[in-house]
């Protein structure tokens, strides 16, 4: 867990960056800084492992004060990602990753196995990466093992500054994905930094919107999205912000929400499951000249039919204007 | 890129023909005979030469490199301005004046030659230093420190290597000078090669001349072969890879 209480940075020349910032993020998720350029979101992350000294208020990570612990050993405790992944030409994959767990003087055996298990969580090949050095590697490969080599010392918590920041769009969606599932398999506390919306709504159990230093608003995407507090938040989010929050909900939230319809029809073309983003069955709406879907339990029995309407009154419902 | 090829092909064959030929002419003109004729006195003096190039070049190293690394550290960033500018400026003073002030102090022989030599070693050394650390990556020093690297394992597991290219580089370039300025030694009675180039001048001797003159060159290509060779050694394989890869 990481704490922000009202945590304040003034640079040199009286130029404030961060103004009385409150937010908790709690254990094993992953809460996304948001915002414009300039707005903040490195330099609050840069005060968690103390890159940048606070000026006012207090982090705690894991209940403790990072004032009171040494800086060295705080960052070690701290995996950190940066956007122009920061690997070291000189080294090897290998000792790129085990950097950390060689200062900390782990054995050999147990540094090789960290970075075989690594590697497989990144899904790279342990034996092919090992002697390479990083400017043979992709950018996504290398953006990879900038994460495995963050995880190397199994550190309880995250920081990532645009870590998908200079990759190619592709390769971008192809490796939140990635991370989304290595997140699921280790459930770290994870403070990311990004500026795009979509990355956000994607990547964060939470996201935090600045502006100028300022919290604007800290909630759930679907929240967010919904509900957004103030004119600034909404028109960060975009006008387009009722489709983008379809890929948050599922079939199953809908039908929460509203009384499913008896099934009339008999035969129907088009099937999903609870589990369907919203997302996914409007494009089957949208790609096929049927009216109406059929849910299926998981047995495949049938539940209910789902229109367009449906959907659209769903969202008008649940996305409001501030 | 075909034509750049040819060119640098007959450009090369040229250029050693001229050398060929000019050996030819040397030794046909008897000049080289000195070395072999009085080989005790030309080995002693190629010990000379070595030996004050040696030693005025580790000196420098010694010097230049640790101060280069302090003046790059960010607390000391001030004092950046101050070092290279007197370094400069030191180096904008001709050997032979140098030589001369030293002289008041330590008077002739050895000792103020490879002082005048390492004076005049330092710059290039100190500059590449300098110049190679501040040119590491700030992102890479970033991700090194966020990871919890101390600034002495930063600068050692980090800085050094990624800046040893420019570094070597520059110690080359010093010691390849110093085996040329080294002939000036002979001025203020400080041995070495020089002794047969400026006896060749006074005595009108091509002979003593070029005894003395071409061994130095040889020496310096040598030396300069040879450095470029260890860098094998000193830059990491990575480094050395990205570099032919780029
Ligand atoms: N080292 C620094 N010294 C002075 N001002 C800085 C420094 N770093 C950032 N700033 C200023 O602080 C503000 C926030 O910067 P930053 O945290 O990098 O924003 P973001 O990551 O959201 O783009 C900007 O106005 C920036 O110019
Ligand atoms: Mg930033």
């Amino acid at each position: 867990m990481i704490e922000f209480d009202n945590v304040t940075k003034i640079y040199k020349g009286n130029i404030k960056a961060v103004d009385q910032v409150s937010l908790t993020v709690p254990q094993g998720s992953v809460a996304v800084f948001l915002g414009p350029s300039g707005c903040g979101k490195t330099t609050l992350l840069r005060m968690v492992n103390r890159l940048v000294p606070i000026t006012d208020g207090n982090i705690t990570v894991n209940g403790m004060d990072t004032k009171s612990l040494n800086e060295i050993e705080l960052r070690r405790k701290i995996g950190y990602v940066i956007q122009s992944n920061g690997l070291f030409p000189n080294m090897t994959i290998e000792q790129n990753v085990t950097i950390v767990p060689n200062l900390l003087g782990w054995d050999r055996v147990k540094q090789r196995d960290r970075f075989n298990y690594l590697m497989d969580l990144v899904g790279m090949e342990p034996d092919q990466f090992r002697n390479r050095y990083p400017h043979e590697l992709s950018g996504g490969q290398q953006q990879r093992v900038g994460i495995a080599r963050a995880m190397a010392a199994d550190p309880p918590v995250m920081l990532m500054d645009e870590p998908f920041g200079a990759l190619d769009p592709i390769i971008r969606t192809h490796i939140q994905k990635e991370f989304l599932q290595i997140q699921q398999e280790v459930q770290k506390t994870i403070l990311f930094v990004s500026h795009d919306i979509d990355e956000a709504i994607k990547m964060g159990d939470r996201i935090a919107i600045f502006k100028d230093g300022s919290l604007m608003q800290y909630d759930a995407p679907t929240e967010l999205l919904a509900q957004p507090k103030n004119q600034f938040v909404q028109d960060f989010v975009g006008t387009d912000r009722s489709i983008k929050s379809l890929s948050l909900y599922t079939v199953a939230d809908l039908l929460e929400y509203k009384k499913p319809k008896p099934v009339k029809k008999s035969s129907f073309n088009l099937k999903v499951d609870l589990d369907t983003s919203l997302r996914e069955a409007m494009a089957m709406l949208f790609n096929e000249t049927e009216q109406e879907l059929l849910v299926v339990d998981k047995n495949n029995q049938p539940i209910c039919e789902v229109t367009i309407t449906d959907v659209q009154q769903y969202l008008q419902e649940n996305t409001q204007t501030a | 890129m075909e034509k750049t090829k040819v060119f640098t092909l007959v450009f090369k064959t040229l250029f050693f023909l001229l050398i060929a030929l000019f050996f030819s002419w040397g030794i046909w003109n008897g000049y080289f005979s000195m070395i072999f004729t009085e080989s005790e006195r030309f080995l002693l003096l190629l010990q000379q030469h070595l030996l004050l190039v040696v030693t005025s070049s580790l000196m420098a190293v010694a010097v230049a490199i640790p101060l280069g690394i302090f003046v790059t550290r960010p607390r000391f960033a001030k004092s950046e301005w101050f070092v290279l500018n007197t370094a400069n400026l030191g180096q904008t003073i001709p050997v032979i004046a140098i030589l001369a002030i030293v002289m008041t102090y330590l008077g002739i022989g050895f000792n103020t030659a490879v002082f005048a030599l390492f004076v005049f070693s330092l710059l290039p050394i100190l500059r590449n230093t300098v110049a190679g650390l501040n040119s590491v990556d700030p992102a890479m020093k970033d991700a090194a420190k966020g990871m919890g690297l101390t600034p002495m394992q930063t600068l050692w597991r980090i800085e050094m290597p990624n800046a040893m290219f420019t570094i070597m580089a520059g110690v080359r370039t010093a010691i390849v000078m110093n085996i040329g300025t080294a002939a000036l030694a002979s001025l203020v009675g400080g041995g070495g090669l020089g002794d047969l180039i400026f006896a060749g001048i006074n005595l009108r001797d091509n002979a003593y001349l070029f005894s003395g003159a071409v061994p130095v060159t040889l020496l310096a290509l040598t030396v300069d072969g040879l450095l470029r060779l260890s860098e094998r050694i000193f830059i990491p394989k990575g480094l050395q890879e990205a570099a032919k890869s780029a």
